[in-house]
Order: C-alpha cells, then sequence, then structure tokens
C-alpha cells in the first residue's frame, strides 16, 4: 500500500509547498521584512536598463513572422538530420536519396521565398 | 517481426502511384511559377490538369489490384481506389473551373499548386491505415485549404473567411487529435489494422474511453465536414473564397473527409461499438434538419448553397448509423450508396457553382435576384442549372435522386427508418428553396433588351462535363453501380 501513496503523497507536498511559498513570500512574509520606500523609477518598466519608451501594445511588422517561419522550417531540417546522421550507415544508399529528396524539397520552398521576395525587408 | 529494411522494399508505387504522380506535378508547377512570371499563365493549370489525368491512370490501373501495403502506412484496397478515383474526378472539374478564373488578374497564380498539394493529402486520407498518417494528410488538405480560401489576398471578405476556416479547422483538428490519443492510450498502437483487431477488448476494458475516443474522432472530423453544430464557419467561407474554391471545399475536401471518417470509424469500432454509431445517426439527423431550415431565408447564393452543402454532408452521414447494426457481410451496400451519393454530389455541386460564378461575374452580386431572367437569356444555362437544382432536391431522372434513394432503402433495409423519414422531410423543405430559385430563372426578365449571360468555351465544358454526369448517374445508374458491386471493400 505505502508505496502507491507514496508518489502522489510527494505530489501532494510540492504542491502545497508551491502554493505556501509564493503566498507566504508576497503577501505575509515580504511586507513584514522588506522597507517601502516607493520612487518614480522604481515602479517604470524593467527594459534592460533603458528608459521604457512608448506602449506595449504595439503592431509588429509582419515580415517577422515570414522570418520565423524560414527559421522553423530549417530548424526542423536539421532535428532530421541528426537521427539521419545517426542512422545513415545502417540504412545506406536508401537514407541518402531519401534525404536529398527531403532537402531538394526545402531548397524549392527557399527559392520560391527568395523569389516571392520574402527575404528583403523593404 | 519485418524490419524497417524490409519495409522500404514493399512496392511504393503500387500503393502511392496517385500520390507521387500529383505531388510531383506540384513541385514542378510551383518550379516553373516563379521561374516564367510574365503573360498568361493558364498553362500552368493545364499543366497540373495534365498530372491529375496521369494519377488518375495510375489510379485506375491499380483499381482491382490485390491490396497492398507500404511501410504499414499507406495501403491500396478496393475503398482507397474508388475514393482515390473521386477525389482525382473532383480535382480534374476544379482545375477546370479554376482554368477560368486564372485569367482573371488579382488572384495569385499559388492557387494552381495549392490546389494539386491539397489533392496530395486527400488521396493520402482516402488510402492511409494509420492514425498519424491519416492525420498529417487530413492537415495538408486543411492548410492548403485555409491559404485557398483567403487567396484573394485584397478582398477582406475572402481573408475573413480564411481566417474563420483557419481557427475552426484547427479547433476540429485539436478536438480529433485528442480523440485519436484516447485510442492510442488504451491500445497503445495507432495502426487501424492492429486496433481493428485491437477494438473488442478495447471497448470491454474501457468502455468510457473509447466512447470518448469515438465521440471526438466524430466531432473533430464533423468540424472539417461542417456537420451542425460545428457548420458556423461555413457560410463565410464558402462565399468569401473565389467560386471554384468554393467548389473544391464543397467537393474534394468533402470527399476526403468522409473517406477518412468511414474508414478510422469503421475499423476500429466495427464490432464492438456497435450502439457508438447511433451517435453520427443523431448527429446525421440534427445537420439534415438545421441545414435545410437555415437555407430557407438565405438569398445569397453562395451561402445558400453552403447551407445546402450542410444538409448535403448529413445526408451522407445517414449511412454511417449503419454500420453498427449491419453485419459487415452488408457493409458493401452502404459503402456503395455512400461512394454513389458523393459522386453524384460532386457532378452536381461543381455544375451549380459554375453557373453561380458566371452570374456573379456578369451582376457583380451574388444577390439570388441576378436569377431573374436567366432562361431568357441563355436558356441552356439556365436549364442546366435546373438540373444540378432538382439534382441537389432529390427530383428523379437525376443522380441525387438516386442517392437519395439508396440511402433511404438502407435505413429501411437495416429499420432506422426515423432517419430515412427525417432525411425525406427534410429533401422537401429542400425543394422549397430550391425551386424559389427556379421560379427566378424562368421569370420574365423586367428591362427590354436581353443579353446572353457571357461564358468562355471552358466554362461550358465544365457545365456540359457536370451536366451529362448528373444525368447518367440519374438515368443509368449502373455505371457506377457495376465496377462498385461486389468490391472488397475493406481488408481489415
Amino acid at each position: 500500500m505505502f508505496h502507491y501513496w507514496n508518489p502522489y503523497f510527494l505530489i501532494v507536498l510540492y504542491v502545497v509547498l508551491g502554493i505556501f511559498l509564493p503566498v507566504a513570500s508576497i503577501w505575509v512574509i515580504g511586507p513584514i521584512l522588506r522597507p517601502n520606500k516607493p520612487s518614480e523609477a522604481k515602479g517604470s518598466t524593467y527594459e534592460s536598463g533603458l528608459e521604457p519608451v512608448g506602449d506595449a501594445h504595439v503592431r509588429y511588422n509582419a515580415r517577422y513572422y515570414l522570418f520565423a517561419l524560414m527559421f522553423v522550417v530549417f530548424d526542423v531540417e536539421t532535428l532530421f538530420l541528426y537521427p539521419w546522421a545517426v542512422a545513415f550507415k545502417k540504412l545506406g544508399m536508401f537514407a541518402l536519396t531519401e534525404m536529398l529528396i527531403f532537402i531538394v524539397l526545402l531548397v524549392i520552398g527557399l527559392a520560391y521565398a527568395w523569389r516571392k521576395k520574402v527575404l528583403e525587408w523593404t | 517481426m519485418t524490419t524497417p529494411l524490409d519495409m522500404l522494399h514493399q512496392p511504393y508505387w503500387m500503393t502511392m502511384g496517385p500520390m507521387i504522380v500529383v505531388a510531383a506535378t506540384g513541385f514542378v508547377v510551383m518550379i516553373l511559377e516563379f521561374i516564367f512570371r510574365k503573360g498568361d499563365r493558364r498553362w500552368l493549370t493545364v499543366l497540373s490538369m495534365l498530372g491529375v489525368v496521369a494519377a488518375l491512370v495510375v489510379a485506375i490501373i491499380h483499381f482491382n489490384a490485390k491490396p497492398t501495403f507500404a511501410l504499414n502506412t499507406i495501403g491500396v484496397d478496393p475503398f482507397a481506389s474508388v475514393f482515390s478515383v473521386l477525389i482525382l474526378i473532383s480535382a480534374l472539374l476544379v482545375l477546370l473551373f479554376t482554368l477560368d478564373f486564372s485569367a482573371k488578374s488579382d488572384v495569385p497564380a499559388e492557387h494552381t499548386y495549392l490546389i494539386l498539394f491539397a489533392v496530395v493529402g486527400a488521396l493520402t486520407m482516402a488510402s492511409s491505415i494509420d492514425l498519424v498518417t491519416l492525420y498529417v494528410g487530413l492537415e495538408l488538405l486543411s492548410v492548403a485549404s485555409y491559404v485557398l480560401v483567403a487567396v484573394r489576398t485584397h478582398s477582406i471578405r475572402s481573408v475573413e473567411g480564411g481566417i474563420k476556416y483557419m481557427l475552426m479547422g484547427a479547433l476540429g483538428s485539436a478536438v480529433l487529435l485528442y480523440g485519436m490519443s484516447f485510442i492510442y492510450g488504451i491500445s497503445g498502437t495507432t495502426n487501424l489494422m492492429n486496433l481493428s483487431g485491437a477494438g473488442l477488448q478495447m471497448f470491454s476494458t474501457y468502455p468510457a474511453i473509447t466512447v470518448i475516443g469515438f465521440l471526438m474522432m466524430l466531432i473533430g472530423m464533423g468540424f472539417k465536414l461542417s456537420l451542425v453544430p460545428f457548420h458556423m464557419w461555413t457560410p463565410d467561407a464558402y462565399a468569401g473564397a473565389p467560386t471554384p474554391i468554393t467548389s473544391f471545399l464543397a467537393t474534394l475536401s468533402k470527399a476526403a473527409s468522409f473517406g477518412m471518417l468511414l474508414r478510422m470509424l469503421v475499423f476500429i469500432f466495427n464490432a464492438p461499438g456497435a450502439h457508438l454509431f447511433y451517435w453520427a445517426g443523431i448527429i446525421a439527423a440534427i445537420t439534415m434538419i438545421v441545414g435545410n431550415f437555415i437555407a430557407l431565408p438565405q438569398r445569397n447564393m453562395k451561402r445558400l448553397l453552403a447551407f445546402s452543402s450542410v444538409a448535403q454532408a448529413g445526408y451522407i452521414l445517414v449511412p454511417f448509423a449503419m454500420f453498427g447494426i449491419a453485419q459487415s457481410a452488408d457493409w458493401a451496400g452502404l459503402f456503395d450508396s455512400i461512394s454513389f451519393y458523393l459522386f453524384a454530389y460532386t457532378f452536381m455541386t461543381v455544375g451549380a457553382f459554375a453557373i453561380v460564378y458566371l452570374l456573379e461575374r456578369d451582376k457583380g452580386s451574388l444577390d439570388s435576384d441576378a436569377l431573374i431572367g436567366l432562361y431568357q437569356r441563355s436558356p441552356w444555362l439556365a436549364v442546366a442549372l435546373t438540373i444540378f437544382v432538382l439534382s441537389l432536391a432529390g427530383m428523379p431522372l437525376t443522380a441525387g435522386f438516386l442517392g437519395k434513394f439508396y440511402i433511404f432503402v438502407d435505413t429501411m433495409h437495416f429499420s432506422t427508418i426515423w432517419l430515412g423519414v427525417i432525411l425525406f422531410a427534410t429533401s422537401v423543405v429542400s425543394f422549397y428553396y430550391y425551386i424559389g430559385w427556379l421560379r427566378k430563372v424562368y421569370q420574365k426578365e423586367p428591362v427590354a433588351e436581353v443579353t446572353a449571360l457571357s461564358a468562355s468555351p471552358i466554362m461550358h465544358t465544365l457545365v456540359a462535363v457536370c451536366v451529362i454526369g448528373t444525368l447518367a448517374l440519374g438515368i443509368v445508374p449502373a455505371l457506377l453501380l457495376h465496377p462498385l458491386a461486389g468490391l472488397p471493400w475493406i481488408y481489415g
């Protein structure tokens, strides 16, 4: 019986600690211990030490998404190349052809993006 | 135990021939599209059609071949062959339709190969025997369709329809995947061949989870098939998309989704989940009733056809309810009536959209008043529209009547007559709005001088092909039923 509830007990313990610690530090012990000296600089948004400018609710240029998309495509390609390289010796010629087809398809995608001027910022 | 190396030598060409041909054509057209950027580029669409014809030839050659499987994920059995042929025929009709619309400059040429990639996805959905591959095929079809709906980037309605379709489609995919994950969780396999054997045990051990899995898969596909109450995206996407693309959504996408739903549900839940298929009947009933009644007040022609296609999806879903009751020996009849209706539906829907497209271009509006005086202007197109509309409503001597008749006979045969009664009653309701169209078509035009509705030879060919298809299947159903008869549909 013990080894059944033991893992659940640990989870319950984590949940209790996870609720207790932030609640205690933010609302109970924190306010008692810390000195209260508010100033304007402390209240401003943290932006890596720079003066915050403007509103956070701005529209991003849609081109960021296109670049992100291109990045993800080639990121996934790299991801595929790792297991392929590991299994290459066992699979031989077949794997080489498969991977060549895969890369050629991606290159067509890149060429398409290039022709459609996705890679130019202006 | 087969090793990966053994599987690699399985016959690819037998199983994936049509897919390989269509995908290769898609890439060739894509490269040619960005190399040749000037002038009239309709030859790209002609090239795509040649590719689809080649794939159709390959699919028909393999039609009666021994069932073959490659990589344990793609298989070709008669079921896959019939649906592949259906998908390729509707792809051919849709491409012929876009051939006319490619002449207009405001539509980017991307739609040509997007349709081809969507066809590859649709073929995968028809012939895959693994839940993961089926899902990949569905996503390939869906993602291409989202872009196709929004292809007119300057039209706000087109983009709005695309976004709505994408959001609802993503929701549907999520629900479908969640349902699949339940089935995978209790059976430990995504392969439909293994699942069909494990069904009984799965059901007796975890009945609740199996029911949840079934319902979620049905609902997830319900979003794609625009079954009520998951049909909200349909009118906006159908009305916003360019009309050839609308006909693509209504026929090709729907046929492939029905194929996938049929294969998943019948493979996984065949014997043990008999009463589960009753849910499909309930959804079919709601879809038929709501689809037909919402269509009544519609004045926009494309929205009306959208609701009509919702209702048609309900009719096609009716035989699904019988899979639980019927013995597997009787399934062939159900497969027959589903595929017959899908073939009939393809011809009449593409034809109706073709004429709506001509009117939309002529009058610049989609209001059904554009139909007024059509008989005076172009008698031939008016008669064609009459045939399509009567077939959609289910008038004898048309394909639509026989499709409904076979489904009705099925409901009587398997004693689910209440579904047959709803099918009959809602068809009568549908006559009201279809006849409303016909009244306008044969009404006299108020203005004195009448001009013929302009239509290119391409559109005349398309309409003629659809008329021939609708009438031929309606008068000589043996044309289709004879090759279908006695097919050993599924190997499970």
